[in-house]
Protein backbone atom coordinates (compact mmCIF):
# COMPACT_ATOMS: atom_id res chain seq x y z
CA UNK A 1 0.00 0.00 0.00
CA UNK A 2 2.81 2.39 0.91
CA UNK A 3 4.55 1.27 -2.24
CA UNK A 4 1.65 2.28 -4.44
CA UNK A 5 0.94 5.42 -2.44
CA UNK A 6 4.49 6.69 -2.78
CA UNK A 7 4.53 5.70 -6.44
CA UNK A 8 1.34 7.72 -6.92
CA UNK A 9 2.63 10.65 -4.87
CA UNK A 10 5.72 10.74 -7.04
CA UNK A 11 3.57 11.23 -10.15
CA UNK A 12 1.54 14.13 -8.77
CA UNK A 13 2.16 17.54 -10.25
CA UNK A 14 3.20 18.96 -6.86
CA UNK A 15 5.88 16.30 -6.60
CA UNK A 16 7.19 16.98 -10.09
CA UNK A 17 7.31 20.71 -9.40
CA UNK A 18 9.52 19.99 -6.37
CA UNK A 19 11.64 17.51 -8.30
CA UNK A 20 12.13 19.86 -11.24
CA UNK A 21 12.93 22.95 -9.23
CA UNK A 22 16.31 21.80 -7.97
CA UNK A 23 16.45 24.38 -5.18
CA UNK A 24 13.32 23.27 -3.29
CA UNK A 25 14.80 20.17 -1.66
CA UNK A 26 18.06 21.80 -0.48
CA UNK A 27 16.10 24.80 0.84
CA UNK A 28 13.58 22.50 2.53
CA UNK A 29 16.41 20.62 4.23
CA UNK A 30 18.09 23.85 5.38
CA UNK A 31 14.82 25.10 6.91
CA UNK A 32 14.29 21.67 8.47
CA UNK A 33 17.75 21.75 10.14
CA UNK A 34 17.36 25.35 11.34
CA UNK A 35 14.04 24.44 12.96
CA UNK A 36 15.70 21.36 14.44
CA UNK A 37 18.17 23.69 16.14
CA UNK A 38 15.27 25.55 17.77
CA UNK A 39 13.58 22.30 18.83
CA UNK A 40 16.71 20.61 20.19
CA UNK A 41 17.97 23.67 22.05
CA UNK A 42 14.55 24.31 23.61
CA UNK A 43 14.24 20.68 24.65
CA UNK A 44 17.79 20.48 26.01
CA UNK A 45 17.56 23.70 28.04
CA UNK A 46 14.12 22.75 29.39
CA UNK A 47 15.05 19.16 30.19
CA UNK A 48 18.31 20.12 31.89
CA UNK A 49 16.34 22.57 33.99
CA UNK A 50 14.10 19.64 34.98
CA UNK A 51 17.25 17.70 35.84
CA UNK A 52 18.27 20.60 38.05
CA UNK A 53 21.21 21.70 35.91
CA UNK A 54 21.60 25.27 34.63
CA UNK A 55 19.01 28.07 34.53
CA UNK A 56 18.00 27.12 38.07
CA UNK A 57 17.24 30.75 38.87
CA UNK A 58 14.27 30.45 36.51
CA UNK A 59 11.25 28.47 37.64
CA UNK A 60 10.36 25.35 35.67
CA UNK A 61 7.10 27.05 34.74
CA UNK A 62 9.09 30.08 33.54
CA UNK A 63 11.31 27.88 31.38
CA UNK A 64 8.23 26.16 29.93
CA UNK A 65 6.69 29.58 29.16
CA UNK A 66 9.84 30.68 27.34
CA UNK A 67 10.57 27.52 25.36
CA UNK A 68 7.36 25.60 24.59
CA UNK A 69 5.92 28.20 22.17
CA UNK A 70 9.18 28.15 20.19
CA UNK A 71 9.24 24.37 20.34
CA UNK A 72 5.73 24.01 18.88
CA UNK A 73 6.21 26.70 16.23
CA UNK A 74 9.46 25.13 15.07
CA UNK A 75 7.83 21.69 15.04
CA UNK A 76 5.03 22.97 12.81
CA UNK A 77 7.63 24.40 10.43
CA UNK A 78 9.48 21.08 10.52
CA UNK A 79 6.26 19.28 9.64
CA UNK A 80 5.72 21.63 6.70
CA UNK A 81 9.30 21.46 5.39
CA UNK A 82 9.37 17.72 6.06
CA UNK A 83 6.17 17.23 4.07
CA UNK A 84 7.68 19.12 1.14
CA UNK A 85 10.70 16.79 1.27
CA UNK A 86 8.42 13.72 1.38
CA UNK A 87 6.30 14.92 -1.55
CA UNK A 88 9.47 15.61 -3.55
CA UNK A 89 11.01 12.21 -2.83
CA UNK A 90 8.23 9.97 -1.45
CA UNK A 91 10.05 6.65 -1.72
CA UNK A 92 13.09 7.99 0.11
CA UNK A 93 10.99 8.36 3.28
CA UNK A 94 7.79 6.37 3.05
CA UNK A 95 9.55 3.13 2.15
CA UNK A 96 12.19 3.61 4.81
CA UNK A 97 12.00 1.95 8.21
CA UNK A 98 14.22 4.65 9.75
CA UNK A 99 11.64 7.26 8.72
CA UNK A 100 8.82 5.29 10.38
CA UNK A 101 10.92 4.77 13.49
CA UNK A 102 11.42 8.53 13.57
CA UNK A 103 7.67 9.12 13.25
CA UNK A 104 6.90 6.67 16.07
CA UNK A 105 9.48 8.33 18.34
CA UNK A 106 8.11 11.74 17.37
CA UNK A 107 4.60 10.68 18.38
CA UNK A 108 5.92 9.60 21.80
CA UNK A 109 7.95 12.81 22.22
CA UNK A 110 4.96 14.99 21.34
CA UNK A 111 2.71 13.05 23.72
CA UNK A 112 5.20 13.41 26.57
CA UNK A 113 5.80 17.11 25.94
CA UNK A 114 2.07 17.82 25.68
CA UNK A 115 1.28 16.00 28.92
CA UNK A 116 4.10 17.85 30.71
CA UNK A 117 2.77 21.16 29.41
CA UNK A 118 -0.78 20.25 30.41
CA UNK A 119 0.40 19.36 33.88
CA UNK A 120 2.44 22.52 34.33
CA UNK A 121 -0.45 24.70 33.16
CA UNK A 122 -2.71 23.11 35.73
CA UNK A 123 -0.33 22.79 38.61
CA UNK A 124 2.91 24.77 38.30
CA UNK A 125 3.63 24.52 42.02
CA UNK A 126 3.88 20.76 41.81
CA UNK A 127 6.85 21.04 39.48
CA UNK A 128 8.52 24.00 41.15
CA UNK A 129 7.92 23.73 44.85
CA UNK A 130 6.93 20.18 45.61
CA UNK A 131 9.84 17.91 46.44
CA UNK A 132 7.74 14.95 45.39
CA UNK A 133 8.09 16.09 41.78
CA UNK A 134 11.86 15.69 41.70
CA UNK A 135 12.01 12.09 40.64
CA UNK A 136 9.21 12.30 38.05
CA UNK A 137 10.78 15.52 36.72
CA UNK A 138 14.15 13.85 36.22
CA UNK A 139 12.63 10.76 34.71
CA UNK A 140 10.56 12.87 32.34
CA UNK A 141 13.61 14.91 31.35
CA UNK A 142 15.72 11.84 30.61
CA UNK A 143 12.98 10.17 28.54
CA UNK A 144 12.33 13.39 26.65
CA UNK A 145 16.03 13.99 25.94
CA UNK A 146 16.47 10.42 24.76
CA UNK A 147 13.45 10.62 22.47
CA UNK A 148 14.35 13.94 20.84
CA UNK A 149 17.97 12.94 20.32
CA UNK A 150 16.87 9.64 18.79
CA UNK A 151 14.54 11.57 16.48
CA UNK A 152 17.45 13.73 15.29
CA UNK A 153 19.63 10.65 14.79
CA UNK A 154 16.91 8.92 12.74
CA UNK A 155 16.44 12.10 10.72
CA UNK A 156 20.07 12.11 9.68
CA UNK A 157 20.17 8.38 9.06
CA UNK A 158 17.15 8.30 6.72
CA UNK A 159 19.53 9.10 3.87
CA UNK A 160 21.68 6.07 4.70
CA UNK A 161 18.89 3.51 4.86
CA UNK A 162 17.07 3.98 1.62
CA UNK A 163 15.61 0.79 0.26
CA UNK A 164 14.21 2.06 -2.99
CA UNK B 1 54.57 25.60 -5.59
CA UNK B 2 51.75 28.13 -5.20
CA UNK B 3 49.73 28.45 -2.03
CA UNK B 4 46.71 26.79 -3.61
CA UNK B 5 48.75 23.77 -4.53
CA UNK B 6 50.20 23.64 -1.05
CA UNK B 7 46.74 23.60 0.52
CA UNK B 8 45.69 20.88 -1.87
CA UNK B 9 48.72 18.76 -1.15
CA UNK B 10 48.24 19.21 2.59
CA UNK B 11 44.63 18.08 2.11
CA UNK B 12 45.77 15.04 0.19
CA UNK B 13 48.26 14.23 2.90
CA UNK B 14 45.54 14.65 5.52
CA UNK B 15 43.14 12.27 3.84
CA UNK B 16 45.89 9.68 3.50
CA UNK B 17 46.55 9.60 7.25
CA UNK B 18 45.49 6.40 9.02
CA UNK B 19 42.72 8.20 10.95
CA UNK B 20 41.26 9.67 7.76
CA UNK B 21 41.51 6.32 6.01
CA UNK B 22 39.76 4.59 8.88
CA UNK B 23 36.85 7.03 8.61
CA UNK B 24 36.56 6.97 4.83
CA UNK B 25 36.74 3.19 4.62
CA UNK B 26 34.23 2.46 7.33
CA UNK B 27 30.56 2.21 6.44
CA UNK B 28 29.27 3.45 9.76
CA UNK B 29 31.89 5.93 11.05
CA UNK B 30 31.08 8.79 8.69
CA UNK B 31 27.29 8.65 9.23
CA UNK B 32 27.85 8.47 13.00
CA UNK B 33 30.24 11.43 13.06
CA UNK B 34 27.92 13.35 10.74
CA UNK B 35 24.94 12.74 13.04
CA UNK B 36 26.94 14.01 16.02
CA UNK B 37 27.99 17.04 13.95
CA UNK B 38 24.38 17.87 13.03
CA UNK B 39 23.14 17.58 16.61
CA UNK B 40 26.06 19.65 17.91
CA UNK B 41 25.66 22.42 15.34
CA UNK B 42 21.91 22.49 16.03
CA UNK B 43 22.67 23.09 19.72
CA UNK B 44 25.29 25.75 18.89
CA UNK B 45 22.92 27.71 16.67
CA UNK B 46 19.87 27.21 18.88
CA UNK B 47 21.59 28.36 22.07
CA UNK B 48 23.28 31.30 20.33
CA UNK B 49 19.82 32.25 19.05
CA UNK B 50 18.44 32.30 22.62
CA UNK B 51 20.99 35.00 23.50
CA UNK B 52 20.77 36.89 20.20
CA UNK B 53 16.97 37.00 20.29
CA UNK B 54 17.11 38.38 23.83
CA UNK B 55 19.56 41.13 22.82
CA UNK B 56 17.33 41.94 19.85
CA UNK B 57 14.45 42.28 22.32
CA UNK B 58 12.46 39.48 20.69
CA UNK B 59 12.20 37.00 23.54
CA UNK B 60 12.64 36.41 27.27
CA UNK B 61 12.69 40.12 28.08
CA UNK B 62 11.86 39.44 31.73
CA UNK B 63 15.35 37.95 32.23
CA UNK B 64 18.61 39.88 32.23
CA UNK B 65 21.02 39.41 29.34
CA UNK B 66 23.89 38.42 31.66
CA UNK B 67 21.78 35.73 33.35
CA UNK B 68 20.81 34.24 29.99
CA UNK B 69 24.43 34.44 28.79
CA UNK B 70 25.56 32.59 31.91
CA UNK B 71 23.07 29.80 31.23
CA UNK B 72 23.63 29.34 27.51
CA UNK B 73 27.37 30.01 27.12
CA UNK B 74 28.43 26.56 28.39
CA UNK B 75 26.04 25.01 25.84
CA UNK B 76 27.33 27.23 23.05
CA UNK B 77 31.01 26.45 23.69
CA UNK B 78 30.49 22.81 24.63
CA UNK B 79 28.52 22.00 21.49
CA UNK B 80 30.80 24.16 19.34
CA UNK B 81 33.76 22.08 20.49
CA UNK B 82 31.93 18.85 19.64
CA UNK B 83 30.85 20.25 16.25
CA UNK B 84 34.43 21.29 15.44
CA UNK B 85 35.89 17.91 16.39
CA UNK B 86 33.23 15.98 14.46
CA UNK B 87 33.51 18.41 11.53
CA UNK B 88 37.29 18.06 11.41
CA UNK B 89 37.00 14.28 11.32
CA UNK B 90 34.52 14.52 8.45
CA UNK B 91 36.83 16.97 6.69
CA UNK B 92 39.97 14.86 6.88
CA UNK B 93 38.10 11.79 5.61
CA UNK B 94 38.06 13.45 2.16
CA UNK B 95 39.98 16.70 2.65
CA UNK B 96 40.91 17.26 -0.99
CA UNK B 97 37.25 16.97 -1.96
CA UNK B 98 36.01 19.45 0.64
CA UNK B 99 38.81 22.01 0.37
CA UNK B 100 37.81 22.83 -3.22
CA UNK B 101 34.08 22.89 -2.46
CA UNK B 102 32.58 26.38 -2.55
CA UNK B 103 29.96 25.93 0.21
CA UNK B 104 32.67 24.44 2.43
CA UNK B 105 35.00 27.39 1.80
CA UNK B 106 32.14 29.82 2.40
CA UNK B 107 31.19 28.04 5.60
CA UNK B 108 34.73 28.40 6.97
CA UNK B 109 34.79 32.12 6.07
CA UNK B 110 31.39 32.63 7.73
CA UNK B 111 32.54 30.90 10.93
CA UNK B 112 35.57 33.20 11.05
CA UNK B 113 33.31 36.22 10.49
CA UNK B 114 31.00 35.04 13.28
CA UNK B 115 34.07 34.77 15.51
CA UNK B 116 35.24 38.28 14.60
CA UNK B 117 31.74 39.61 15.26
CA UNK B 118 31.74 37.93 18.65
CA UNK B 119 35.16 39.29 19.63
CA UNK B 120 34.23 42.83 18.54
CA UNK B 121 30.98 42.59 20.50
CA UNK B 122 32.78 41.28 23.55
CA UNK B 123 35.51 43.96 23.47
CA UNK B 124 33.53 47.04 22.48
CA UNK B 125 29.90 46.50 23.40
CA UNK B 126 29.55 43.96 26.18
CA UNK B 127 31.66 45.82 28.81
CA UNK B 128 28.81 48.27 29.47
CA UNK B 129 26.11 45.58 29.51
CA UNK B 130 25.15 46.69 33.03
CA UNK B 131 23.41 49.71 31.52
CA UNK B 132 21.14 47.65 29.28
CA UNK B 133 21.15 44.29 31.03
CA UNK B 134 17.48 44.15 31.87
CA UNK B 135 15.41 47.28 32.16
CA UNK B 136 16.56 49.43 29.27
CA UNK B 137 16.83 48.22 25.67
CA UNK B 138 20.31 47.33 24.37
CA UNK B 139 22.04 49.95 22.20
CA UNK B 140 22.03 49.69 18.42
CA UNK B 141 25.59 48.31 18.29
CA UNK B 142 24.49 45.39 20.52
CA UNK B 143 21.46 44.69 18.36
CA UNK B 144 23.59 44.90 15.24
CA UNK B 145 26.00 42.31 16.63
CA UNK B 146 23.11 40.02 17.64
CA UNK B 147 21.47 40.36 14.22
CA UNK B 148 24.77 39.68 12.45
CA UNK B 149 25.42 36.69 14.67
CA UNK B 150 22.01 35.18 13.87
CA UNK B 151 22.39 35.80 10.14
CA UNK B 152 25.93 34.41 10.05
CA UNK B 153 25.05 31.22 11.92
CA UNK B 154 21.97 30.62 9.76
CA UNK B 155 24.25 30.99 6.73
CA UNK B 156 26.77 28.57 8.30
CA UNK B 157 24.02 25.93 8.61
CA UNK B 158 22.85 26.60 5.05
CA UNK B 159 26.37 26.23 3.66
CA UNK B 160 26.93 23.13 5.77
CA UNK B 161 23.89 21.47 4.26
CA UNK B 162 24.90 22.58 0.76
CA UNK B 163 28.23 20.76 1.11
CA UNK B 164 26.21 17.55 0.89
CA UNK B 165 24.71 18.68 -2.41
CA UNK B 166 27.89 19.93 -4.05
CA UNK B 167 30.44 17.27 -3.15
CA UNK B 168 30.35 13.84 -4.61
CA UNK B 169 30.06 11.65 -1.58
CA UNK B 170 30.93 8.07 -2.18
CA UNK B 171 27.73 7.14 -0.51
CA UNK B 172 25.07 8.61 1.69
CA UNK B 173 23.04 11.76 1.63
CA UNK B 174 24.45 13.73 -1.25
CA UNK B 175 24.58 10.68 -3.42
CA UNK B 176 20.99 9.82 -2.72
CA UNK B 177 19.19 13.11 -2.42
CA UNK B 178 21.04 15.34 -4.80
CA UNK B 179 18.88 16.53 -7.65
CA UNK B 180 20.80 15.93 -10.84
CA UNK B 181 20.91 19.61 -11.75
CA UNK B 182 22.78 20.24 -8.53
CA UNK B 183 25.78 18.24 -9.52
CA UNK B 184 28.70 20.47 -8.80
CA UNK B 185 30.19 21.68 -12.00
CA UNK B 186 32.87 23.71 -10.30
CA UNK B 187 34.29 20.81 -8.37
CA UNK B 188 37.22 19.19 -10.16
CA UNK B 189 36.68 15.51 -10.60
CA UNK B 190 38.68 13.58 -8.06
CA UNK B 191 40.41 10.49 -9.34
CA UNK B 192 38.83 7.17 -8.40
CA UNK B 193 40.12 6.16 -5.04
CA UNK B 194 40.35 2.51 -5.66
CA UNK B 195 38.98 2.04 -2.19
CA UNK B 196 35.73 0.31 -1.62
CA UNK B 197 32.84 0.35 0.73
CA UNK B 198 31.09 -2.91 1.37
CA UNK B 199 33.39 -4.40 -1.22
CA UNK B 200 31.72 -2.43 -3.98
CA UNK B 201 33.98 -0.42 -6.20
CA UNK B 202 32.74 3.11 -6.47
CA UNK B 203 32.94 3.99 -10.11
CA UNK B 204 30.87 7.02 -9.20
CA UNK B 205 33.68 9.50 -9.39
CA UNK B 206 34.91 8.55 -12.83
CA UNK B 207 32.15 10.51 -14.48
CA UNK B 208 30.54 7.62 -16.29
CA UNK B 209 28.22 6.89 -13.46
CA UNK B 210 27.60 10.58 -13.13
CA UNK B 211 26.43 10.78 -16.71
CA UNK B 212 24.37 7.68 -16.28
CA UNK B 213 22.72 9.17 -13.24
CA UNK B 214 21.95 12.43 -14.92
CA UNK B 215 20.32 10.50 -17.75
CA UNK B 216 18.25 8.13 -15.66
CA UNK B 217 17.71 10.34 -12.66
CA UNK B 218 18.78 7.49 -10.46
CA UNK B 219 21.76 7.46 -8.20
CA UNK B 220 24.47 5.14 -9.41
CA UNK B 221 25.75 4.66 -5.91
CA UNK B 222 22.28 3.95 -4.70
CA UNK B 223 21.72 1.26 -7.27
CA UNK B 224 25.13 -0.22 -6.59
CA UNK B 225 24.99 -0.34 -2.85
CA UNK B 226 21.34 -0.23 -2.01
CA UNK B 227 21.99 2.66 0.34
Amino acid sequence: MLQSFSAWLETTSLSSIIQNAGWVIPLGQIIHILCLSIVLSSVVLLDFRLLGVGSTRVSIAGMARRFTPWLWSALVMMAVSGSVLIIGEPKRDLLNFVFWTKMALLACAIAITLSFQYSINRNAEFWDENRASRIPARLLALISLGLWLAIAVCGRLIAYFMTS
Amino acid sequence: MGPTLTILSVSKWLQATPLAQTISQSTWLFPTIETIHVIAIALVVGSIAVLDLRILGLSWKERSITAIAKDVLPWIWGSFLVAVIAGSLMFISAAAKYIVDLPFQLKMVLIVLAGVNMVVFHRLTYPDVAFWDKDSPPPFRAKLAAGLSLALWIAVVACGRMIGFTTEDQFGPSATNMPSQHLAKDVPATPPRGTSRNGVHFAFENGLALLNRTATGKSAVQSQTGL
